[in-house]
């Protein structure tokens, strides 16, 4: 068991609420599930790629468990993988500090998914920060965008952690999730 | 036609003209066995499809959830036929969780099920899926016993796959 410790990334209280307003789980639970799909990913095309060449170089049977699957297909002479990493880099608009520390406790991984990030990904953690700031700049953008809708305001503000908090601070405010879209069969 | 970066081929078009796109999200599952007790008495279960046909990608995780690569529009499409639906069953969502807003396709399972009590539920959806957000199905039926089963894996599948 490894714990991948993440310390440092911090939010502002403006990108909590845009996160809050499209999410029922907090971002430290969004990025535990969002980490689960990136070992499955690695986990899933390192199989893909390697196991009959792998196969191809056993003789004796093989174990199908990733904990001992994994770790032999990387160890082979000659595995390599594309590294990959996002072309696209995005942030969020940020006027406030960002003063929320969200991943203090780190994350408890398998050693095997440890190797399988690391033999996927060209930066595991770093691919994990562009996820959550991507995410965060969409409903910040996103949550504009329905603000800027809001008939009930005569002036809303350029910019935008402003007029978030602005928003989120109405009696009569309800987050997204709160107000489901029912479409009926 | 080849379309290429540095690592991969992402757009084919052999002499024939097809174009296929062998790096594009796209995934296939049906259930892997009945699902008995699930809902019936307000309880939300999600939906598991353990049987992968295909996951372009790799990014199902062969259970129940699809977890987006890249932030885009997505085409999904969930079908579930249940079985054991009760008269008392008059109301129900099958909700698709994870996308921009959650979508909830409200039925009546009591006005839909036939004589043996079943029936099918399908639903479509394109809709934004941020990366790394994890898409689910999941079923809720109110006002009865919690017996309702999901059965028949010929009826019962999720796909998806990214369109834009």
């Amino acid at each position: 068991m490894k714990t991948y410790h993440i310390l440092g990334h911090k939010i502002s209280e403006s990108d909590q609420k845009a996160f809050d307003h499209f999410y029922g789980n907090t971002p430290n639970d969004w990025t535990r599930s969002a980490l689960k799909g990136m070992i499955n990913k690695a986990k899933k095309n390192i199989i893909r790629v390697w196991f009959d060449y792998y196969r191809s170089k056993q003789t004796k049977e093989i174990s199908m468990d990733p904990a001992i699957l994994i770790p032999a297909i990387i160890a082979m002479d000659g595995f390599h993988s594309g590294k990959y990493d996002p072309d696209e880099k995005r942030s969020p608009e940020r006027v406030e500090s960002q003063t929320i520390e969200i991943w203090a406790d780190g994350f408890e991984i398998e050693d095997w998914e440890d190797l399988a990030l690391k033999a996927f990904y060209k930066d595991p953690i770093a691919m994990l920060k562009y996820f959550l700031e991507n995410n965060i700049a969409i409903c910040k953008k996103d949550l504009y965008e329905a603000i800027k809708k809001d008939k009930s305001y005569t002036t809303i503000s350029p910019i935008i952690d402003e007029a978030i908090q602005t928003h989120v601070s109405k009696v009569e405010y309800k987050t997204a999730y709160e107000e489901p879209i029912e479409i009926g069969l | 036609m080849v379309a290429t970066n540095s690592t991969n081929t992402y757009i084919v078009a052999p002499t024939t003209w097809e174009v296929t796109m062998p790096k594009q999200p796209s995934f296939c599952a049906t259930i892997g066995g009945a699902q008995d007790n699930v809902t019936g008495d307000g309880t939300g279960y999600e939906c598991q499809f353990t049987s992968e046909i295909m996951d372009q990608g790799g990014d199902y995780d062969g259970t129940s959830r699809f977890t987006a690569p890249v932030t885009g529009v997505y085409f999904i499409t969930v079908a579930v036929r249940v079985d054991q639906v009760e008269a008392a069953m008059t109301q129900g969502y099958l909700k698709f969780d994870g996308i921009s807003n959650t979508q909830y396709y409200r039925l009546s399972p009591a006005n839909f099920r036939d004589s043996a009590d079943e029936f099918v539920i399908r639903a479509n959806v394109v809709a934004k899926i941020t990366a790394a957000s994890e898409f689910y199905a999941s079923i809720q039926f109110f006002s009865g016993n919690k017996v309702v089963d999901i059965v028949n894996a010929e009826s019962s599948y999720i796909s998806g796959t990214l369109l834009c």
